[in-house]
């Protein structure tokens, strides 16, 4: 026997699933464009029918009793996610040397007509113009504002690549810092998510776009609990970062000395700290040799050398031109020695054009994965607005169509409860 | 595969964006007219380009330094063909000297003149150019007899200029005092020579003519020597000019934009970041939603 008031209830069973679906669109809709959102539905399932008498005998009817809303659950993949969070890490670890490598390009400034080698083929000069006039105080005077200018030269370089230096290891201090503050963050949000159970999906997307930020910085391994928790850790040597509310914060210091053990943004760092002291090691011997075939002595009062500077101990920051000699003493060889510096910093800047020849390669080509992977995710986790435009007619037709079904039954009510009597 | 609005969107802008900064290189290529910026760019050739630079810097130097040796030589060539024609003017008067018709008076003016002549050969002697001695050496500061009747020379330590006119080819390019009048202990020095004229003019004794033969054999043959030098700068310095365009065409060739090529890079990249801004404003506008009534 069916209950007088079950058409009732169907239809508000039937108008709420139609309203929590329209409400789940518009949610959808308003975060079109939100970082990290995944699209959400509404997973719903007839609710438990009602066994009723029919005449096939012993096998009773079964009457539905409209739908019920199971769960709210947002479209993700994990696998998806965990081939972004690698592919962010490689690329966080290439644009961090590539970006140094660009600095160091620009610091070495060549070809240019003011550059290094443009100042060493300038004394070059100057010095054959002083072997024409051994006696001519204006030949000395230039041959010592020449050396002045590759000593400009190269103590710009050089002042520049300490700079870049002391940046890298600022940079590398924010970075550890910027990764503690992730590794709280996902903490907290770890918390509250086991709180609120396993279904609060706009927590999960915010805790999931940081565990991505967070890739860009190291490279880590993710486990969801069943809790609906995430365990992170380092995915070198399984080294906890997070688990539940717990986080072990890194360090400055381990991150230098195991750079290799982190990978991503942190790795590309010290790779990039590397490349400045290997060049700024280069540049220094090619400045020391040049100085030294155009005569260099410690002190500059005995012997009439051009540049006093340490042979031993030599700084580039020191060097200075020995205006007081007086006449000059000419380089033994003229040509030679001085040369050998010259394609010793011709190798030099090739060596640095194919290093961030290949670093910007690296970057196009794992942008380009990136985003493919990306795509691939949008694809399934997207919002696209054409679907929500057509879901949300669909939804509004059913909520109405529902409507219909309870005026319909009051109209039946109606009949039997006014009309009937009389 | 569905394609949502966070893909289109990001898809168009990085597609956007990388033709824009393509369209951006090739742009600065055009304008500024060279290819190469950074050392990315071509390692390989941005190493050539500065050694070719560095090279044609050397022979810009080199090409001052003939210029200045030419001068240098042209001087002393005119110089030592002034000293010859003296000393042919001093040869007549010494056989005229020699004459025995002539009486005190006679022998007294061509004393006056021999006397004359010593002065301007001492005068060419110590010849400057641009302020600068001919003839003495390194040392060009200084005047070889900047006192008159002193021909007392000192040769010690004194060295003849030379000039780098290519790599590793040095080329002597002044003549030095003992070389053109012989040095002053020898018989033949020129001032001897003249001095002893002058005393055979007083004294009444015949004059030997044999040494100033000698030193006029001397004057020519350094000209001659000097002459030889001018060729082979002239020749080196052929070698120079030719070298230097040669360089300059490689370097050109390896630093510099194609300018055909360039401009049609230059279109054919306008025209695709064109295209995708068209595409672009295409797809993202309309949705569903413009034709839901």
């Amino acid at each position: 026997m069916v209950s007088t008031f079950h058409g009732l209830e169907l239809g508000k069973r039937g108008l709420s699933v139609g309203q929590a679906s329209l409400s789940t669109t518009g949610q959808n809709i308003a975060n079109v464009n939100t970082k990290g959102y995944s699209r959400q539905q509404v997973n719903s399932s007839a609710s438990p029918s009602l066994d009723v008498w029919t005449n096939q005998g012993a096998n009773t009817g079964q009457l539905g009793t409209g739908v019920n809303i199971d769960s709210i659950t947002r479209v993700r993949d994990r696998f998806l996610d965990q081939q972004v969070r690698d592919h962010s890490e490689t690329l966080g670890q290439w644009q961090a040397k590539q970006t140094t490598l660009d600095r160091l390009e620009t610091i070495v400034n060549e070809p240019s007509t003011s550059g290094l080698n443009s100042a060493m083929d300038a004394l070059k000069n100057a010095w054959q113009d002083l072997a024409n006039e051994p006696d001519s105080l204006a030949a000395q005077a230039i041959v010592k504002e020449r050396a002045q200018g590759f000593v400009d030269v190269a103590q710009s370089m050089n002042k520049s690549m300490e700079n870049l230096k002391g940046e890298l290891t600022l940079q590398t201090q924010e970075t550890v810092a910027e990764a503690n503050g992730y590794l709280k963050q996902i903490a907290e949000l770890n918390k509250s998510i086991v709180r609120d159970g396993n279904q609060s999906n706009d927590l999960k997307d915010k805790r999931d776009a940081l565990v991505e930020d967070l890739s860009k910085l190291m490279s880590i391994k993710v486990d969801e609990k069943p809790s609906g928790s995430y365990s992170i850790s380092l995915s070198s040597n399984k080294q906890a970062l997070v688990t539940g509310e717990e986080v072990s914060k890194i360090d400055v210091d381990s991150v230098n000395a195991n750079p290799k053990r982190y990978g991503g943004k942190l790795a590309g760092l010290s790779e990039s700290m590397e490349s400045a002291i290997y060049y700024q090691d280069k540049l220094i011997s090619v400045v020391k040799n040049f100085a030294q075939a155009n005569t260099m002595s410690k002190t500059g009062s005995t012997d009439q050398a051009l540049f006093i500077g340490d042979a031993d101990n030599f700084n580039i920051s020191e060097l200075k031109v020995n205006y007081a000699a007086s006449p000059l003493k000419q380089p033994a060889a003229t040509g030679k020695p001085s040369e050998d510096a010259q394609s010793y910093f011709r190798e030099l800047v090739s060596e640095l054009g194919a290093e961030s020849q290949s670093a910007i390669n690296s970057v196009a080509n794992h942008e380009a994965t990136l985003q493919a992977t990306e795509n691939r995710r949008q694809s399934v986790t997207g919002v696209s607005l054409d679907e929500e435009m057509a879901n949300l007619i669909k939804y509004q037709h059913s909520y109405n169509a529902a409507a219909r079904l309870v005026s319909m039954t009051d109209q039946m009510l109606d009949t039997i409860i006014n009309r009937m009597a009389n | 595969m569905r394609v949502t609005q966070q893909m289109l969107n990001q898809n168009s802008i990085r597609n956007m964006s990388q033709n824009l900064s393509r369209f951006e290189k090739m742009n600065n290529q055009v304008s500024s007219g060279k290819s190469l910026h950074r050392p990315s760019d071509d390692p390989n050739g941005v190493s050539k380009a500065m050694n070719l630079k560095s090279t044609l810097s050397a022979n810009a130097q080199f090409e001052r330094n003939t210029n200045e040796s030419k001068l240098w030589m042209d001087e002393t060539g005119q110089n030592i063909d002034s000293m010859v024609g003296v000393m042919q003017r001093v040869r007549e008067l010494a056989i005229q000297g020699n004459n025995d018709t002539y009486s005190e008076i006679d022998r007294k003016a061509i004393d006056a003149e021999i006397g004359e002549l010593t002065e301007q050969m001492r005068g060419l002697a110590n010849a400057k150019v641009n302020g600068r001695s001919l003839f003495n050496g390194q040392k060009t500061g200084e005047s070889p007899f900047p006192e008159k009747g002193n021909y007392a020379f000192d040769s010690t330590d004194l060295v003849a200029r030379t000039f780098a006119i290519g790599e590793g080819i040095n080329i002597q390019a002044s003549v030095l005092p003992d070389e053109l009048f012989g040095a002053a202990t020898e018989d033949t020095n020129i001032f001897k020579t003249l001095q002893s004229i002058s005393a055979s003019l007083q004294a009444g004794t015949s004059i030997d003519l044999e040494k100033t033969d000698a030193g006029i054999d001397r004057l020519l043959t350094v000209g001659a020597q000097n002459g030889v030098r001018q060729n082979r700068v002239e020749a080196v310095e052929n070698r120079l000019l030719d070298s230097n365009l040669e360089l300059q065409s490689m370097l050109s060739r390896v630093e510099d934009v194609d300018y055909a090529e360039a401009v049609i890079k230059l279109k054919s990249e306008e025209s695709i970041y064109q295209a995708s801004l068209a595409a672009t404003a295409k797809i993202i506008q309309p949705s569903l939603m413009d034709f839901l009534r």
